[in-house]
């Protein structure tokens, strides 16, 4: 009976593990995907000449509160970065077109 | 009859072509008529940036011109200039004609590399050529060789040329492009700043007009504590509106110049100077 007992509290122990080590496996994957995205908003937005200032700071503080195991706080600044990104592509988008409008004739 | 109307269309057709593309001359005669209008400064005036729109900043400024930060800069830069490298030849041998003045014709067209050439760039080309490892582009000894060049280039007028060729024109309309394009966090062009808000406050610091800014570098900065160049400061600029700098004397700045320039074609060179 003690030694079912036994069984039963390691079998226990090591689904709360493997529960905890998909649910940090599932974080990660989060941050890498959205990471991932948002470095490729920052490409995009280079190549066009308009990155902003921040946006590979941002990505870099991403990638250590990653590496501290703060994939919370990681998420929310690939997130921030991606906006750049992506707001940085509008701007270059909409500049295509206007500049021109601010020209002094 | 049918040569009449050959001659009017023809003319309807330059008009048009005329409208629809201005030149260089056209927008630089458009730029300077917009700052004249507006204050009512001559060009050599505009050379003095914040200092011609401003009375007692200007009193503090020739104040702190007395005791020039920048000469020991200037006596440095002619040291440097006329210390011969390690091959024997110097930077007269590349520059000739530097007791004349050569700061007013920068950037020129580089015909031969299909680029514009700023005297920063020659100068580190000279070094290259000549076995010399190049210098830094934003401070230190390649300001102070443009210190000395610029202040042997003392009352000349700016004189860039852009040539009709198609190469020059496209790098002339894209420095064109980059001072009146908005960019970074802020949403800002160098326009913005320059032209539209021209004698106006940001935070503490006056506002400078476009026209005049490139006759007085490498300036001295209080806010750099030293000398710096104009490249330096583009990218102060693109950081002060959260845009991420480009390299200095990369083709994007380096475009940026000869426009910027080219809109003061005709001010004095009258630096090196110090700035706010």
């Amino acid at each position: 009976m003690r030694k079912l007992s036994t069984i039963v509290a390691v079998m226990g122990a090591s689904l709360v593990v493997a529960c905890a080590g998909n649910t940090m496996s599932a974080d990660e994957k989060s941050f890498d995907a959205s990471y991932e995205a948002a470095e490729a908003a920052r490409k995009k937005a280079a190549s066009m000449k308009f990155e902003w200032r921040d946006t590979g700071k941002i990505l870099k503080k991403a990638k250590e509160a990653a590496g501290k195991g703060d994939y919370e706080t990681a998420e929310q600044l690939a997130k921030k970065a991606k906006m750049q990104g992506d707001m940085a592509v509008v701007q270059a988008n909409e500049q295509e077109q206007l500049w021109q409008s601010a020209v002094v004739k | 009859m049918q040569r009449r109307i050959a001659t009017i269309l023809g003319i309807c057709l330059a008009l048009m072509t005329g409208l629809a593309d201005a030149g260089p001359q056209q927008d630089i005669d458009a730029f300077q008529k917009f700052f004249k209008d507006q204050f009512g400064l001559t060009l050599a005036e505009m050379g003095d940036g914040i200092y011609a729109l401003d009375e007692v900043r200007r009193d503090a400024w020739m104040n702190f011109e007395e005791f020039a930060p920048w000469e020991e800069d200037v006596e440095k830069g002619d040291k440097l200039f006329h210390t011969a490298f390690a091959n024997g030849k110097g930077y007269a041998d590349c520059f000739p004609n530097y007791k004349k003045g050569i700061r007013q014709d920068y950037p020129k067209w580089d015909a031969d590399r299909g680029e514009v050439m700023t005297l920063e760039w020659a100068i580190n080309l000279c070094r290259e050529a000549n076995g010399e490892k190049p210098l830094k582009y934003k401070k230190g000894a390649i300001a102070q060789l443009g210190a000395y060049l610029t202040s042997v280039s003392k009352g000349n007028k700016i004189n860039v040329v852009i040539p009709d060729d198609p190469r020059a024109l496209a790098a002339y309309e894209d420095g064109k492009r980059f001072y009146y394009s908005k960019r970074g966090q802020l949403n800002f062009s160098c326009a913005n700043c320059h032209i539209g808000s021209a004698g106006m406050m940001v935070r503490a610091n006056l506002l400078s007009t476009a026209v005049g800014q490139t006759s007085h570098f490498p300036v001295y900065r209080k806010r750099w504590k030293g000398l710096g160049t104009l490249q330096r400061r583009y990218g102060g600029c693109n950081k002060q509106v959260r845009a991420k700098p480009f390299k200095a004397q990369g083709p994007e700045y380096r475009n940026l110049e000869y426009f910027h320039t080219a809109m003061s074609n005709g001010v004095p060179i009258n630096g090196p100077a110090s700035r706010q």
